[in-house]
């Protein structure tokens, strides 16, 4: 068995790629034969990689010249299988991924499957594990063709390490590229520098139950004065009560934070997918009987914005007393 | 211009408690008691492509609008409802109801693509995700049938001068990217704010749109019977042999993730008691 | 002399201290209106007089100092707890009116399970409420669909009516005993016995005054044993409204008492998804409650009568009670429905408003008819409305209520005109053909301030028992003008 890791070297997320990557992975429980690293780039040619904990069999690196053309990944990846065949190729769980392993897949008539979380060989066919009936159910399927093109599922935030890779074989391919005819212009705009909410130990994630705008600004005034990340669920999100890079769900981000304190969100099952792997889970709504408390460690019934107006007061007055005695110990005069 | 946008309603499955998930033998979860809907990013497709079909300055070249589904007569009622809101065409391929379709976009795309074959159309738009399955793919599987570009998690579209092109704005890695792209082409519509709800017909306008017809269409009709598939037929075949009926997977299990035990409630006469219990007794030891 | 605003303020903070007495802008003009004018208050226009102050009452003592000094200075007052009224009651017309917010005074008192009785003061949320009896298996048998933000006193004091009214009743048959606060600064306390008979029922004065007579600060209601175990759906499509009065009303007079009897014509159905399993079609629905046997045979009763119907006719089909089931469980409003209802209008000047009005037997079918009939004839803006139908919720050995309710897309028009425009009019299209008929017009969700043009109509001759209440309790109008009684 043979399998390649297809990745963007010039990708923002490429080191939270390469660990969603390696969670799959790590679920096979016979190894594969080998894993590559297929690796595409702009210039300049990159000198260090992700760290994959499957040890690589090689790398190739394949100049790409329109990094925003699906078509141009395709035509390569093509010719790549071509010389190189592969029975799995895994690709990264972002749109991109999800349509290379779609219609790669469908293009060498083999079989494709997106948000994979788990994989495993049995009998000498593929088996994997992925969500459905909006995340409130997950399924067994058996990839009925080779080769597989799988994207994986998305994971909390871990990215991997960058490195040089001394022992491994790394390949150069240039290889011709038909420029896309339908193209007439093209031009992206970046967005706004990303929040560190992914990262973060506390977040303060909101709901349809902050009711309108001028809540969210009390509650970002809150999440900073108690060192909270705030995120949202869709309908704040598509409200434009917060920006789109703090969604929160399935489409959104996964986030893992030693406390995940939730207001406001009734808790269904795309959300969910969201706060789930977080160490501590509170959860504020009034109504008693909303599905979040069943994921919630502890649970308050109540009013969010009272209840978060209070926390703020405690844990401010708490740091407040934490500072003079700092102060005292050190021998400042308070 | 000829625009087609595919779309499949869904339970609500937000109103379904936890016990109702049960799956019989042939791993069905049984939603018949459940209302039906668009499901959010489909329902934005539909109200883009009349946005850009019938834009609010009155110009000669508005487009003439289908809505396609693969579904039983339970989708006519929301047929209708897309007529009434300004749809030109109602469409309902009406499958063996043996094949089970939900897991498979490859014989949806199948459908679809025969349809289209038929039927010129210069854009044909799809949801990011839905169905049952949230299989994800069916967009994508259409364009390569078609030969067509594709550009996935559309946020905007607007028309431009020239009637072949039209300007596309999509999310890719971490920045917006806005295309000038010639047509025909196939839009896979993600998270628009600007369209997150299907507009609501007048009285007047139902009232019409009773009177139309849904067209129906079978394989048969789509000249699919006898059609060479491209992939071997999957493992759990049910129903006649029909080649366009392709699987690359098959299902063999489901699976509700364990209840998690109960949560615990904090009680107190007031906001302030519950916020110093919480902090002091469960905050404080984790926070950094 | 009349006081200025910031003297009433000064006086106000003189008797309930300066935390109770509210001046903070935005909190005065969400105050000074309810759920009567959605379009204008979202896009923040205030048409409405601003409040000169929100009191946060803090007990029965505090209310009657306030209106001790309210009264003899002549200030308006609007009694406010949970804000769920429907009609304009808790608008505050007057300049520099008074809000008197009982939402803190928010003890549940007692609960009673000997005498089947619970006590709880004016601020007492019904849903929390309700949790609370439920833990112990016991129940009020009062559902509004407010029912997650509604309180107390708000519910008392507009004659509210539940879900599950058909077997439980409304609110004045669960009241016992009430503590009220009237103008002169009296404190009444109505005391808690299964019936008297001394004197007229004294409770009525208070039931449904609207915050027109008095200031309702404590009430004691019935309690029941809860056997939701025991609940059974039952519903079937039908063709026609009229139709489907007669089997309500032969289910009714035949005895049987289900907690749950509605009837939706095909329209109003539709906004609630029941097209997608009874397309076209009215449908009406029974939920049978209480212990095992009574569940039981009301259940069986009410499904043998109108099996007779299905028989008979073919327009009459059997749907599956399960659906039903799930679409009641989803009724209510949260406050994310709220919320999510003002977002869309904001984004999409869409909305939707209800006239809900009751008649006997003999003539509500012709009310539904001929009302829907008047506004398609006569309303100048029908190309407006999106949707307009009508169902029954609460029914009677006499007779039943019937819901309009109508969805329009404002057109052409400043939010603070919408309202004239639309639900006005509409409003009282279907006003006048129910009075014409005989019905009432308003079954529950009280007067407020936009029926009292026809409150003279509505009661005729006893108007005159009604005034008198006014003139005795409230002879220098500080209560809630504009409320009931119409401004002359």
């Amino acid at each position: 068995m043979k399998a390649a890791i297809v990745l963007n070297a010039n990708s923002i997320s490429l080191q939270q790629q390469a660990h969603e990557i390696q969670s799959m992975l790590d679920t096979i429980e016979t190894g594969f034969c080998s894993v590559e690293m297929w690796l595409f780039y702009q210039y300049p040619k990159p000198k260090v990689f992700p760290k994959i904990g499957s040890p690589l069999s090689g790398i190739k690196l394949i100049r790409l010249e329109n990094v925003h053309s699906p078509e141009s990944y395709l035509q390569l990846l093509e010719r790549l299988m071509g010389q190189y065949p592969m029975d799995m190729l895994v690709f990264a769980s972002d749109g991109l991924g999800q349509e290379l392993a779609s219609r790669l897949g469908y293009r060498l008539k083999g079989s494709s499957c997106l948000q994979v979380e788990e994989c495993s060989l049995k009998s000498g066919s593929l088996e994997i594990i992925k969500p459905l009936y909006g995340n409130n159910l997950t399924a067994l399927f058996v990839l009925d063709s080779f080769p597989c093109c799988l994207s994986v599922a998305k994971q909390v935030f871990c990215p991997v390490k960058m490195i040089p890779c001394k022992s491994v074989s790394i390949e150069a391919c240039e290889l011709d590229q038909i420029q896309p005819a339908w193209i007439k212009e093209s031009r992206t705009i970046c967005d706004e520098p990303g929040s560190d909410l992914v990262d973060a130990d506390l977040v303060l994630v909101v709901g349809q139950g902050v009711n309108n705008k001028e809540t969210m600004d009390v509650l970002q005034g809150i999440a900073n004065t108690i060192g909270a990340e705030l995120g949202a669920s869709r309908p704040v999100v598509m409200n434009a009560w917060i920006d789109m890079n703090r969604l929160i769900g399935a489409s959104g981000l996964i986030i893992s934070p030693k406390i995940c304190i939730v207001a406001g969100v009734s808790g269904t099952g795309v959300f969910s997918t969201g706060i789930k792997k977080s160490a501590f889970i509170v959860a504020i709504n009034i109504d008693k009987k909303a599905p979040i408390f069943q994921m919630a460690d502890v649970g308050i019934v109540g009013d969010l914005q009272e209840f978060l107006l209070e926390l703020e007061k405690v844990i401010k007055a708490d740091n407040e007393k934490k500072g003079l005695h700092d102060r005292a110990g050190s021998g400042i005069e308070s | 211009m000829k625009i087609a946008v595919c779309f499949k309603i869904i339970a609500d499955y937000d109103r379904m408690s936890p016990k109702d998930w049960e799956w019989d033998e042939h791993y069905v979860v049984d939603t018949r008691f459940v209302r039906s809907i668009f499901n959010c990013f489909e329902e934005s497709a539909l109200e883009m492509a009349l946005k850009l079909s019938r834009p609010l300055e009155k110009t000669a070249d508005t487009a003439e609008l289908t809505a396609l589904t693969i579904d039983d007569e339970k989708a006519d009622l929301f047929l209708k409802h897309l007529i009434a809101v300004g749809y030109d065409h109602a469409v309902r391929i009406c499958p063996n109801k043996k094949l089970a379709l939900r897991f498979s976009p490859l014989s949806i795309s199948h459908l679809i693509s025969a349809y289209m074959n038929h039927n010129a159309h210069q854009l044909v738009i799809f949801g990011m995700q839905g169905g049952e399955g949230d299989n994800g793919q069916t967009g994508f599987l259409v364009a390569e049938q078609l030969g067509w570009p594709c550009i996935r998690e559309v946020t905007d579209v607007i028309k431009t001068e020239s009637p072949d092109f039209l300007k596309v704005t999509s999310r890719i890695d971490g920045a917006s990217l806005v295309q000038i792209v010639k047509l025909p082409m196939v839009l896979i519509i993600g998270n628009s704010k600007d369209s997150p709800y299907l507009r609501i017909p007048n009285l007047k306008q139902k009232l019409e749109a009773k009177k139309k017809q849904v067209t129906l269409l079978s394989e048969h009709d789509l000249k699919l019977d006898n059609k060479e598939g491209p992939h071997k037929v999957g493992l759990n075949k049910v129903g006649p042999n029909k080649e366009w009926f392709n699987t690359d997977k098959t299902l063999i299990n489901l699976h509700r993730q364990k209840v998690n035990p109960p949560c615990i409630f904090l009680e107190g006469q007031t906001g302030r008691d519950q916020a110093e219990q919480l902090y002091h007794q469960y905050l404080k030891k984790r926070l950094p | 002399m009349t006081l200025t605003r910031q003297a009433i303020v000064d006086h106000l903070i003189d008797i309930a201290g300066q935390d109770r007495v509210i001046t903070d802008e935005q909190v005065l003009k969400e105050n000074s209106y309810d759920r009567y004018k959605k379009l204008e208050t979202i896009f923040g226009i205030y048409t409405t007089p601003i409040p000169a102050a929100v009191v946060k009452l803090a007990d029965t003592k505090q209310v009657s100092e306030v209106l001790k000094f309210l009264n003899k200075n002549k200030v308006n007052s609007v009694a406010r707890t949970g804000g769920t009224a429907t009609e304009g009651g808790l608008e505050t017309i007057v300049e520099n009116s008074v809000v008197l917010d009982g939402s803190q005074m928010n003890r549940i008192i007692n609960i009673d399970s000997t005498n089947m009785q619970a006590t709880a003061q004016c601020g007492v949320n019904l849903g929390e409420f309700e949790d609370r009896l439920r833990e112990q298996g016991l129940t009020t048998g009062h559902s509004p669909q407010s029912k997650p933000l509604a309180n107390m006193g708000g519910l008392v004091a507009t004659r509210s009516i539940g879900q599950f009214s058909t077997l439980y009743g409304g609110i004045e048959d669960m009241v016992i005993g009430l503590e009220a606060v009237f103008p002169n600064g009296d404190i009444t306390r109505i005391k808690n016995v299964p019936r008297r008979a001394c004197g007229p029922d004294i409770r009525h004065v208070i039931i449904g005054n609207e915050g027109a007579l008095c200031y309702i600060t404590e009430v004691t209601v019935k309690i029941y044993k809860y056997f939701p175990e025991n609940n059974q759906f039952l519903a079937w499509a039908l063709d026609d409204m009229s139709m489907g009065f007669k089997i309500l009303r032969e289910v009714m007079v035949e005895g049987y008492r289900p907690s749950v009897a509605r009837l939706y014509d095909a329209e109003d159905g539709a906004q609630h998804n029941f097209d997608q399993f009874a397309p076209d079609k009215c449908v009406l629905m029974f939920m049978a409650e209480g212990n095992e046997r009574i569940a039981g045979a009301t259940a069986q009763g009410i499904a043998a009568l109108v099996e007779k119907y299905v028989g008979k006719y073919e327009e009459c089909t059997p749907i599956d009670g399960k659906i039903i089931e799930n679409w009641f469980n989803h009724l209510n409003w949260g406050p994310e429905k709220i919320a999510q209802e003002r977002e869309l209008i904001r984004k999409t000047q869409h909305l939707a408003y209800t006239t809900e009005v009751s008649g006997n037997w003999d003539c509500i079918n012709i009310i539904y008819e001929n009302a829907l009939k008047r506004i398609r004839e006569d309303y100048p803006h029908m190309d407006d409305l999106t949707m307009l139908g009508g169902h029954s919720s609460h029914s009677y050995q006499t007779g039943t209520n019937l819901y309009f309710v109508y969805d329009y897309d404002v057109k052409n028009c400043k939010p603070e005109e919408e309202i004239n425009k639309y639900h006005i009019a509409i409003n009282a299209l279907i006003v006048e053909e129910t009075l014409k008929a005989g019905g009432s017009m308003v079954h529950h969700h009280g007067i407020g301030k936009y029926r009292t043009p026809w409150t003279k109509q509505e009661h005729g001759s006893a108007y005159y028992i009604l005034k008198g209440l006014k003139d005795q309790f409230d002879p220098n109008g500080i209560m809630n003008t504009g409320t009931i009684y119409p401004v002359e």
